[in-house]
């Protein structure tokens, strides 16, 4: 559904031969995310045969999950419980961070910007730490995700009200320096309910910012997807706005492009979706600002290609990093957040030295 | 009459409380090119942008096409009016095809084109502003004027009845900017219309058909440029730091830069000539900063013209009558006050060998030799005989000697005074 998609997109803008071209890469892409996807469900701790991996899933998408539970009794039960909603947590994460970061590069016309400069992330970090220093945590594995998209969902607004109600254009760095002011209040405030609490709280909220996937199941997964394809659908739509104001504010205003109203639809939709995805995996850096970037490398800044492709990337770039994470050290794990920590970090010294050579990005 | 495209009434623009636009009334008709011009912070893009309603309006209305402007919708108005910013460099290097297609934008959204129309229109532009070879080619690997002429064509795309274009060939060298200029003029006389803000006033004058002199957000004068740019506003907006003529060769009004604010006005040079045998001579010496007298000339001779527009002290007579006795009494004391009087090479003949006795009366005459000599400028032989009794008593230089001659004095001059 989403190549025929993108192709009747991108039909309407490009010629032929490069419908041709976006066609033979979105196939490229599925089948390397279908390849990490199938993977990712055989390895692990316990390593389960490919084929009979296939076999399930072929099973389960006929209906015929009896059938299967039948024949693959274990292969079954570790799919079903424990690496399918994993898997899905890990491309729902990361397509929806690597899509929120292409639409806040876009609005702010400016290759390094995340969603996490509005403060979205220490909003959501509050909610969290909040929901584990009062005891919630304990009482339903769904509190903290709920908390912490309480938290984003709250600091989104702030943001909006202080700033971007009455923004007009060219006064994005008023809606910047909103959500930084707001994230060093937020800051504030986590360090403030960390001193007050319990030594194994603060464990448990330290592991949390890590960002990580394991122990994710269908309640978590489930309940987020559908508002996380929506919003970023409707992002989707926002792809030639962003690529207007690429061009100025002023010029896209001239070319009649509503900037305001693309601005400020393209700003809460990034809050939500960043808010979405760390309901589901915590905190994971660098995915909003690096796959965006290393798409573009390839792809080009067309935002309507950008942005599906961001997402495929983002998706399978997750679901690779869980995968190390919990093969390397098996039966131990190392959260995906520092993986994707690690491979950003790296990313990001390597672009500074490539800047400083060639003075561009 | 034609309705006009685009007219403002008393319109009025401030921001805290600092007033930036004033009362500024305009209308643009199909087929015209506009230009607005003014000093730095008169208000030029400030006004564009009003109009194209990136700024809200204090006071005023702005009407498109018989409908107010508050009134229509984003498309309706990207339908109506195009507009190229000052210089705003693209956050992402698109492709230029990626580029100047963006400009459909709002009539693709709009009629649901499936890509057929774009592509057609697109590859029209593409041959008429020859830009084939930069079609796959990235925005940050174009130089200025291809990155301007890549942005026109995305404004020609939009395909809109009138145009607004701020500064659009500020960083463009003169090739780039007659090209850009010529191709709008060009679209103009295909009825479009195009409203132009220009801080270069040559290129303004040469090539809009009208022009909006603005300065601290008012019009000062508005209509054709010969009119619009005169000595005494330039004087008034540049502090007599430049100097209005005309371009004998093209008819246009020019202005040139003073150089240094060095002026002679104790150095007099003095002037006989005529069929445009001066007109280089008075640029430059007023350029120099020499104070420049002369005469006698005929009214509608080429010299005579360009004295009057430089606006420097010389004597006339009526065109078609010979230059008298009297005369010459009247303009002696011109040549007497002079420190050089420069005698040109022109045809001479009973309307006008007065001159030689001028000449004559001069303190210190230099005659002015040309390399190639025309042999029958003389049209009687006493005129001759006087002007070969001269040579043999006066100093002879080319133009350029003469000049040089003459800065070599000054500078003399210059270096005593500070002394």
């Amino acid at each position: 559904m989403l190549l025929s998609r993108s192709r009747t997109l991108l039909n309407k803008n490009l010629m032929n031969a490069r419908a041709i071209n976006s066609r033979i890469l979105g196939l490229c892409l599925l089948t390397l995310m279908g390849i990490t996807f199938v993977l990712s469900l055989a390895l692990g701790a316990i390593k389960l045969p490919v084929n009979d991996v296939v076999a399930v899933l072929n099973l389960a998408i006929q209906g015929e999950l009896e059938q299967a539970q039948s024949l693959y009794p274990k292969t079954t039960a570790i799919l079903l419980h424990i690496r399918l909603p994993r898997a899905f947590a890990a491309i729902l994460a990361g397509a929806a961070l690597a899509t929120a970061g292409v639409a806040s590069q876009g609005l702010f016309r400016n290759p390094l910007a995340s969603p996490d400069i509005l403060g979205i992330s220490a909003g959501s970090s509050l909610g969290a730490v909040i929901a584990i220093t009062a005891g919630w945590s304990m009482r339903h594995p769904l509190v903290i995700p709920a908390s912490a998209i309480m938290g984003a969902a709250l600091t989104a607004a702030l943001v909006y009200f202080l700033a971007l109600r009455k923004a007009m254009m060219q006064q994005l760095l008023f809606v910047i320096l909103s959500g930084l002011a707001l994230s060093s209040l937020l800051t504030g405030a986590i360090s403030a309910t960390l001193l007050m609490a319990k030594q194994y709280e603060v464990s448990q909220y330290v592991f949390w910012t890590m960002g990580g996937l394991e122990g994710r199941l269908w309640a978590h997964v489930l309940w987020p997807a559908p508002a996380i394809v929506l919003v970023g659908l409707l992002l989707w739509r926002q792809a030639q706005a962003l690529n207007l104001i690429a061009l100025g504010e002023e010029n896209a205003h001239g070319m009649g492009l509503d900037v305001p109203r693309a601005q400020k639809f393209t700003l809460l939709g990034s809050a939500l979706l960043t808010a979405l995805a760390i309901s589901i995996s915590g905190p994971i850096g660098f995915i909003g600002l690096m796959i965006p970037h290393l798409v573009r490398l390839f792809v080009g800044p067309d935002h309507r290609r950008l942005m599906p492709v961001s997402a495929i990337i983002g998706a399978t770039f997750v679901m690779l990093a869980d995968l190390i994470g919990r093969t390397i050290v098996a039966p131990h794990e190392i959260k995906v957040g520092i993986i994707t920590a690690l491979i950003g970090g790296s990313y990001f010294i390597f672009l500074i030295a490539r800047i400083q050579q060639r003075g561009q990005l | 009459m034609t309705q006009p495209l685009l007219s403002a009434t008393s319109l009025g623009f401030k921001r805290a409380s600092r007033i930036l636009l004033n009362d500024i009334n305009l209308s643009i008709k199909p087929g015209e090119l506009v230009g607005i011009i003014g000093p730095n912070g008169a208000g030029k893009s400030t006004l564009l942008k009003c109009l194209v309603g990136i700024h809200a309006l204090n006071r005023g209305t702005i009407t498109v096409q018989g409908s107010p402007l508050a009134q229509l919708s984003h498309s309706q108005r990207a339908a109506h009016i195009s507009y190229l910013a000052q210089q705003q460099q693209a956050a992402f290097a698109f492709t230029v095809e990626h580029t100047i297609c963006l400009g459909a934008y709002h009539w693709q959204h709009r009629t649901h084109d499936s890509g057929q129309t774009v592509q057609e229109r697109l590859q029209a532009i593409v041959e008429q502003l020859d830009l084939q070879p930069l079609l796959h080619r990235k925005l940050d690997e174009l130089s200025g004027g291809e990155t301007q002429l890549v942005h026109f064509a995305r404004i020609l795309m939009q395909n809109t009845p009138l145009m607004l274009l701020d500064e659009p060939t500020a960083a463009l060298d003169i090739g780039h900017e007659t090209q850009l200029m010529n191709l709008l003029r060009h679209h103009c006389r295909l009825g479009s219309a195009a409203l132009v803000a220009i801080h270069n006033l040559n290129i303004a004058a040469a090539f809009c058909d009208r022009l909006i002199l603005l300065d601290r957000g008012e019009v000062l004068a508005s209509g054709r440029a010969e009119d619009v740019i005169t000595q005494a506003r330039m004087n008034q907006l540049y502090a007599e730091q430049v100097m209005v003529s005309h371009n004998p060769v093209s008819g246009t009004v020019t202005v040139l830069p003073l150089l240094e604010r060095q002026l002679h006005h104790n150095f007099t040079v003095h002037l006989i000539g005529g069929a445009g045998s001066t007109v280089a001579l008075v640029r430059t010496l007023l350029q120099m900063g020499v104070k420049v007298t002369a005469g006698i000339g005929h009214e509608q001779d080429s010299d005579t013209e360009f004295w009057q527009v430089t606006g420097i002290e010389h004597i006339k007579v009526a065109a078609f009558s010979a230059i008298t006795s009297q005369d010459v009494e009247r303009a002696k004391y011109l040549v007497h006050s002079a420190d050089i009087t420069l005698l040109t090479e022109f045809p001479i003949g009973i309307m006008n060998d007065e001159n030689l006795k001028l000449a004559a009366q001069a303190k210190n005459l230099w005659l002015i030799e040309e390399e190639h000599t025309d042999p029958s400028r003389f049209h009687h032989p006493d005129a001759q005989q006087a002007h070969e009794a001269m040579k043999a008593s006066v100093p002879r230089y080319s133009s350029l000697g003469a000049l040089a001659t003459i800065r070599s004095i000054l500078a003399n001059l210059t270096d005593t005074n500070t002394r």
